[in-house]
Parts: structure tokens; C-alpha cells; sequence
């Protein structure tokens, strides 16, 4: 069973794509960085070096996440509605992180007393449940969501919550926090200088963060494959799973895995270079991720556990009519895009020229 | 009270307007001040003079705080739609999202990357790189503000669209994008909204520099402030007389039943335009003295047109609309305004007449007084101006098409919205803290002057733009009026100052 797409429903979802991947590799790296912050800056003026060579991007970065949201929101509204109000509480805690991180992260130095320690923590903390919990999101779609006849997620509210909860969200929760925790030692080893004990500690988190990685995708790979398509019923997201897309899928994994041994390869000698190597490779395993969903974007499944038990079962929420929104719509967004992102790649540019050196001083201004 | 924590309509209502109104009261004050900040800047530009430096610095860091809080407590907004406004986000997705869309593209991006310039770019770009910054901040600000304001425009005005039936049901489709996106009162609303947000960050350094007026801190810094805030506070309170005409020229041809509701008018007739007043719903009467016809001739320049009341509506339409608090927050809003003028043409006279760099005259007290606490009308009229567009809005979220409880999450059960309305309530509470204590800490320290030897410098009294040169092994500072400083001396003096910063700073007379 096929589903038909139009080109501009084809297009939106490989738009929608690369604002995911621009946004993990970005952010991802703030979300690492906050996530390694009390661990690897032991003095105050090291959590000030480490927040300083965040400083003047991650709030860019974020703004990926934004257009992520506008642009599924605008393209794929169901899909938004259905997964924004059906793991209700789960998003909340992504925007309660999210929240805090953003004011901690300006807060965190400027107050010396009580509260310091508070805005420290929340720096950590808004950063790590943010990077698994993106992860287990991404997992939950991929095991299939049970879904009513009108487009919402089934079940009352404490089965709901713990709908989610599962192995393969907890593996891709696992694995979306190490590519954030790869993606902040590697930008961590860039921006600071050699000698220095910050340096040192980044560094030699690189290759552990890089195997454990590829060890942790290859298991949720395998448990996907062979422990939930079966399982996935014939309506829900068996659409392309074979034939071209299984080896597109294959090349883009092992892509992933090459991007992650350069990265350990290539640290220590030219920084630069593996964080380079480590953003592929946080882009390659979201490649692999987005082929497997293709073209749905909130697959139906039967309920996995008893107390959700219901008798229909809603339709998969794909890229397609009448999901998609009209190609009026999309093809006003797609000239909105072509304005929009050369001109965003250009502020990128500019800002990150700017802010290219390394950074050895807390250069926040309190 | 116990029906209402059941009601899921009534829950998801109370959170949007929670977190929105908090949302709302630092975006005003980021593009207000962002403003003020630029305009600060290029002064700098174009003196060089240490002392204008100082004050971009500080309105920097109180700009910065305020973003970050009103970036934070945007995402709320953005991921809301999807969370407790499911139906809603079906029913609109094909027209509303690409302005939220757009929004992102060509505004968050814009502000937040050159933000990133301003504070932590001073030595890393050139002064005319930074100066453009803090516009193109500026800029940002107000291009999200038009994006979002498209948006809600269309909510209360849709046109370029047509509704069809899907399999999932009725949506709104895009048949013509600008006929969308500058649908009847996105220009009105936009120009109406965004001056009253000037206005703010004119009053906000009006209010500042009395402050330090009145401590007799600062006082360069503050006359400066005060003249920036003076001359901004003239021009956009005169242009809101235009803007605000035509918003209600809008209110009156597209929604007659919101402008019933703001004059509270029950019966067909040229619409009164009262002072202030009582609205006493069971007798369908207001008590007060009112213009006859002036809300006509407001909205029409014909004091004899008639306009309908709000008996000629359907009757659920209006049991759902809550007359009385439209009325007041409308007629709030006009009475701030009053005061806006009052106060804007006291600092004009105030700043030309008094405060000259070269005077050494002072305010009286009383008068300090009331420009410190003048920053609450402009703030208040915003709050209550749009707590009229939107309440005059219901029973209807996108006018006329879909009520508001035909809008709600099914998914989300009431539980889980008392849960997150307490956690919003206590983050959002402790932010609010942090905020106050934050800017209070940066009033407290006033400008901001980066190093000693810049302040040296201030104390003896370098003018404009320095160069430095080396004369036989010495380093010399040399201003624009031909002084020679010797460096070194300048370092001595800042080493010595060291101790006495504080004190310096808090006596304040040389800034």
C-alpha cells in the first residue's frame, strides 16, 4: 500500500528535515556543552569559559527549533496538533527546560549568593532532559502511536503518559543525549586552548562519547528493524521499507558510523575537524531516522498495552492529503524559504567569523 | 469555582492568558527599549565620547535581561497552538503557521544572531558594525512583531482563505497570500500596537533618568536619556493619534459587534463617546457623561451614522461576550492615553528648558516623581488595548469561523492543565524575581564603564574621539580638542581609583 505525494509535500518533508538536522547539529551542541557543565568546568571561571563560548550563538541556534515547530506547523498542521497535545506533558517538560535553560544561562554569572547555584543547575538540567527527550519523542514515532479516528492520541491520561515510556524511545533517548554530548566535547576541544584542564577533559570525552554512540545506534537500529516493523500493523508505516529506501538507509548508517571513528581519529589533532566530523555524524543517523519514517509523520499503531485497549484504530498521519496543508500554502512557504534561509545562512556566517578564536576568559558582561 | 478546575475550555483559556500577558510584558519593553538602545548607540557612534559608551552599555544589559526573559516565555506561545490548541491548529495550520513560520526566518534569527554581536562584540567588530547591530536588533524585533501581528490580524479578520471539508473535517485553506496576510486590519493593528510600544521605551528612559535625577547620580547620563526619551515620546505620541484613528475606523467596518461592546451600546444609533462610566448590563444602560456621537464621528467623521448595538447581534454571541470588561479596559486605555500626553509634553518642556547639559537647574520633586512612575500608563494602556482586541474577539477565536471552545486540545485533560498552569505560575514567578533584581542591580550601578583607564579618562576630561601616539618611548592619548595624556599617568590613576570604585560610582557626579 502506497501513499500519494505531491512534490511539494515531498519537498516540505525534506525542508522540514534539514531544520532538524541544522538545529541538533547547532543546538546540539548547546545542549551538550550544559549537559557536560558540571562535570567537566570545575572552577567558576571555567562554567564562565564554558557558557562564554555558547554565549553569542546558542540563541540563534534555538531559533532552529523554532522554524522547526512554525514550519511543521504551517506544512503538517495535524501532525503538530496530534503530537504537541497528545504527549501534552512530555512536550511541557521540553518547554519547561528549554525556559529555563534560556534565562539560566544569562543568569547563571551575573548573581554571586543563593540563587547562583540555582541558575547553575538549571543550566544543566534544561539542557540534558531536552537532549533525551527529543530522542524519545523521535522513538515513539518510531514504534507508532495509537491514534483515534480523529486524529488524537488515544488514551486517558495516565496511560498516555505511560505510553511513552518504552525501549525504544529509551534507546534514542540515550542516543540523541550522546550525539548532544559528542557535539559539546568536540565544540568544546574547538574553543579552547590546548594546555588548558578544560581542554584536557573535553578531549579525552571524545572517543568514549564516539563509540558509545555507534554502539547505541547500531542497537536501536536493530531493535527498530527487527523487534517493531514486524509488529507495526500494515496500515501504519510499512510504506518503504524496502527496495531503494533500505539502502539509502544503510549508506546513511554507515556514513554515520565513518563521520564518528573520523571524529575520534581526527581529535586532538585538528579540533576543528571533529567537530566537523561529529556534526555529520549527528546529521547522518537524523538521515537514517527520517528515511525509516517516510512518508509518515505520525504512524498508527495498535496500543501496546491493555488499558488503552480500543476497538478502531486512526489513520497514520503522512506527508500526503489530507494531512498536508494545500499546495497554495505550501508553495507560499516554499518562497518564503528560498527568501528566508539564504539570508539565515548568512547571518551564520557572519556570526560565526566573528566568534571563531577560542576562547579563555569568561567573556559574559555582567 | 469546583466546575471551573473540570472545565478544560476554561483551563486552557486561563493558561494562554497567563503565560500571553507575562509574554507580553517584556516583549514591549525589549522593542521599546530596543530603541532607546539604538539611538544611544549611534549617539556613541558620532561623539566617541567614553560617557555615551558607558550608556550603551548599560541599556545592553538591560535590554539583554529583558530579551532572554521574553525569548523564553516565547517558545510558550509558539508551542501552545500545538498543545492546548489542537483543533484550533488543524483548523487554521494552512494559513496561520506560515506567518509563525516567517516569523522565525526572518525576525528571531535576525535579533538573536546580532544580539550575540551586542554583547559580546564591542572589540571584535567595528564601531559602525556594532552601531548597525543594535539597529538591525531593533529591526528584528519589529519584523517579529509584524509577523505575529499578521497572524492575529487574521484571527480577528480572516480573508484570503476558504473553508473545506476534509475527511478530518472543516479547515481553512490559503487561496490568496496577501490577501491574507495584509487582511483588513493588519496595517491598523500593526502601527497602532507597535507605537504604543515606543512610547514605552520612551517613557521607560524618561522614567530612569528622573530616577537618577532625583538621586543626583549620573547626571550626564541622565539628561542624555532624558532627551532621547523626550524627543521619541513627542513623535510616537503624536503619530498614535493617526494609528489609533484608523484602528477604530477598522474596529467600526469589521467588527461592529466589538465596537458595540466598546461604547457598551445596545440599541442602533450613532455611537456615543463616553468619558468614563458605569455599565449596568441588566438595564442595558451605561451611567456617565458621554459625547453623543463622538465614537461615530471617531470611527467615521459622521457624528449622525448609525451604528448597531448589541441587541441587533445573535443573542448567544453576545451572553458570551463580557460587555462590561471591554468597556472599562477600553475606556482605561483612551484615559491612560490622556496621561501619556500630559506627561509627554511635560519632558518636552522639562528637557529643552531645564535639563540642557550646560544648566544646572532642577526638577521639582513632585514633577521627578511623576515622570518615575510615568512608565506604568503606557504599560497598562498596552495591557488593557489588548485585553479589548481579544476578549471583544470572543466567543470566536478566528472571527466568525471558530469559536473559541470548538478550538481546545481533546487530548489534554484537565489534570494535566492544573499541573502545568501551577508549574508556570512557579517558574515563571521565580523569573520574574530574578528579572526585578537583575535590572534593579544594573539601575543601582548605572552606566557601565568598562575599564579604569576609561575611567580615568572620563575623569579628566578627554573630549570626543582619542588616538593614541608614541613620542620618545612615552605613550600619549590625544583627544579631538588637541589634549595630551600620558598613558601610563592614566594607568596610575586607575590602579589608585581601584579602591574607591565604588564609592565613585555611587556618588556618580562625573557621569
Amino acid at each position: 500500500m502506497g501513499v500519494e505525494v505531491t512534490f511539494l509535500q515531498v519537498l516540505w518533508f525534506i525542508l522540514l528535515s534539514v531544520v532538524m538536522v541544522a538545529y541538533y547539529i547547532l543546538d546540539g551542541f548547546d545542549l551538550g556543552v550544559g549537559s557536560l557543565y558540571p562535570f567537566i568546568a570545575k572552577t567558576d571561571e571555567e562554567k564562565g569559559i564554558l557558557r562564554s563560548i555558547i554565549g553569542p550563538v546558542w540563541d540563534g541556534n534555538e531559533v532552529w527549533l523554532l522554524t522547526l515547530g512554525g514550519a511543521l506547523f504551517a506544512a503538517f498542521p495535524p501532525a503538530y496538533a496530534t503530537t504537541f497535545s497528545g504527549f501534552y506533558l512530555a512536550i511541557m517538560l521540553v518547554l519547561f527546560s528549554l525556559i529555563l535553560r534560556a534565562v539560566a544561562i544569562h543568569y547563571a554569572g551575573s548573581h554571586d549568593g543563593s540563587l547562583g547555584g540555582f541558575w547553575h543547575f538549571g543550566f544543566f538540567i534544561g539542557s540534558l532532559l531536552p537532549a533525551i527527550l527529543y530522542g524519545a519523542a523521535v522513538g515513539n514515532l518510531l514504534n507508532g502511536i495509537p491514534l483515534l479516528e480523529n486524529g488524537d492520541v488515544a488514551g486517558s491520561f495516565p496511560a498516555r503518559f505511560v505510553q511513552i515510556l518504552g525501549v525504544l524511545p529509551l534507546l534514542c533517548g540515550v542516543l540523541s543525549l550522546l550525539m548532544a554530548l559528542l557535539q559539546g566535547a568536540t565544540w568544546t576541544a574547538r574553543k579552547t586552548h590546548e594546555h588548558t584542564d578544560l581542554h584536557k577533559r573535553a578531549q579525552a570525552l571524545v572517543k568514549p562519547l564516539a563509540i558509545l554512540t555507534i554502539v547505541v545506534f547500531a542497537l536501536a537500529s536493530l531493535f527498530y528493524l527487527f523487534l517493531v516493523v514486524p509488529n507495526l500493523p500494515e496500515a501504519g508505516v510499512k510504506y518503504y521499507l524496502g527496495g531503494g529506501f533500505m539502502v539509502a538507509r544503510v549508506l546513511t548508517g554507515v556514513l554515520a558510523v565513518v563521520f564518528a571513528v573520523l571524529a575520534i581519529v581526527k581529535s586532538g589533532k585538528n579540533d576543528l575537524l571533529a567537530f566537523i566530523s561529529s556534526s555529520l555524524t549527528v546529521a547522518f543517523i537524523i538521515i537514517t531516522m527520517v528515511l525509516s519514517l517516510f512518508p509518515a509523520l505520525v504512524p498508527a499503531a495498535t496500543p501496546q498495552f491493555a488499558l488503552m485497549a480500543q476497538e478502531n484504530v486512526g489513520q497514520t498521519i503522512t506527508i500526503g492529503a489530507p494531512f498536508a496543508s494545500s499546495e497554495n500554502a505550501l508553495s507560499a512557504m516554499a518562497i518564503i524559504a528560498l527568501i528566508g534561509v539564504p539570508i539565515v545562512l548568512i547571518y551564520h556566517v557572519i556570526v560565526y567569523k566573528i566568534f571563531f578564536g577560542k576562547v579563555n576568559k569568561d567573556t559574559y558582561s555582567h | 469555582m469546583g466546575e471551573l478546575l473540570t472545565d478544560v475550555g476554561f483551563l486552557s483559556r486561563f493558561q494562554f492568558a497567563f503565560t500571553v500577558i507575562y509574554h507580553f510584558l517584556f516583549v514591549p519593553l525589549s522593542i521599546g527599549l530596543g530603541l532607546i538602545l539604538a539611538l544611544t548607540e549611534t549617539r556613541y557612534y558620532k561623539t566617541r565620547n567614553p560617557k555615551d559608551r558607558a550608556a550603551t552599555k548599560f541599556w545592553v544589559r538591560v535590554f539583554t535581561a529583558t530579551f532572554a526573559v521574553g525569548v523564553a516565555t516565547g517558545i510558550t506561545m509558539e508551542f501552545a497552538f500545538g498543545t492546548n490548541w489542537a483543533n484550533y491548529s488543524r483548523f487554521v495550520g494552512d494559513i496561520f503557521g506560515a506567518p509563525l513560520a516567517a516569523e522565525a526566518l526572518f525576525a528571531f534569527f535576525l535579533e538573536s544572531v546580532f544580539l550575540g554581536v551586542m554583547i559580546f562584540g564591542r572589540d571584535k567588530v567595528s564601531p559602525k558594525f556594532y552601531m548597525v547591530s543594535a539597529w538591525l536588533v531593533w529591526l528584528g524585533s519589529a519584523l517579529s512583531a509584524l509577523w505575529i501581528l499578521i497572524a492575529n490580524s487574521w484571527m480577528q479578520t480572516p480573508a484570503g482563505y476558504e473553508v473545506i471539508n476534509t475527511d478530518l473535517g472543516q479547515k481553512a485553506v490559503l487561496t490568496d497570500f496577501f490577501a491574507a496576510a495584509f487582511n483588513p486590519s493588519t496595517g491598523a493593528r500593526y502601527f497602532h500596537t507597535v507605537d504604543a510600544l515606543l512610547i514605552l521605551g520612551a517613557f521607560l528612559a524618561l522614567g530612569l533618568a528622573a530616577y537618577y535625577l532625583k538621586k543626583g547620580r549620573f547626571t550626564h547620563f541622565a539628561k542624555t536619556a532624558f532627551r532621547i526619551g523626550a524627543i521619541v515620546a513627542v513623535i510616537t505620541t503624536v503619530l498614535m493619534l493617526p494609528f489609533a484613528h484608523q484602528q477604530a475606523v477598522v474596529v467600526a467596518e469589521t467588527q461592529p459587534m466589538k465596537l458595540a461592546a466598546m461604547e457598551a451600546q445596545w440599541v442602533d444609533e450613532p455611537a456615543k463617546l463616553y468619558l468614563f462610566g458605569i455599565v449596568d448590563e441588566a438595564n442595558q444602560t451605561v451611567y456617565g457623561p458621554a459625547i453623543p456621537g463622538g465614537t461615530s464621528w471617531l470611527a467615521s467623521f459622521d457624528a449622525n451614522k448609525v451604528y448597531p448595538g448589541l441587541n441587533s447581534f445573535p443573542q448567544e454571541d453576545v451572553e458570551a461576550l463580557n460587555v462590561p470588561f471591554i468597556f472599562y479596559s477600553y475606556h482605561i486605555m483612551v484615559a491612560l492615553y490622556g496621561a501619556i500626553v500630559l506627561v509627554t509634553i511635560l519632558a518636552l518642556w522639562a528637557s529643552f528648558k531645564k535639563l540642557k547639559h550646560s544648566q544646572n537647574e532642577k526638577l521639582s520633586k513632585g514633577l521627578l516623581n511623576l515622570f518615575i512612575w510615568a512608565p506604568l500608563f503606557p504599560m497598562l494602556a498596552i495591557q488593557f488595548g489588548w485585553a479589548v482586541t481579544e476578549v471583544g474577539r470572543q466567543p470566536y477565536v478566528v472571527y466568525g469561523l471558530l469559536k473559541t471552545e470548538d478550538a481546545i486540545s481533546m487530548a489534554v485533560s484537565a489534570p494535566e492543565l492544573i499541573i502545568t498552569i501551577l508549574l508556570f505560575m512557579l517558574v515563571y514567578g521565580v523569573i520574574f524575581v530574578t528579572w526585578v533584581k537583575t535590572i534593579v542591580k544594573y539601575i543601582k550601578n548605572g552606566p557601565v564603564v568598562e575599564d579604569k583607564v576609561t575611567e580615568a579618562l572620563i575623569a579628566d576630561n578627554v573630549h570626543g574621539e582619542t588616538t593614541t601616539v608614541e613620542k620618545k618611548g612615552r605613550k600619549l592619548l590625544i583627544d579631538s580638542e588637541g589634549n595630551e595624556f600620558l598613558v601610563d599617568d592614566l594607568h596610575h590613576k586607575a590602579q589608585k581609583s581601584e579602591g574607591k570604585t565604588d564609592k565613585a560610582s555611587a556618588e556618580g557626579a562625573d557621569l
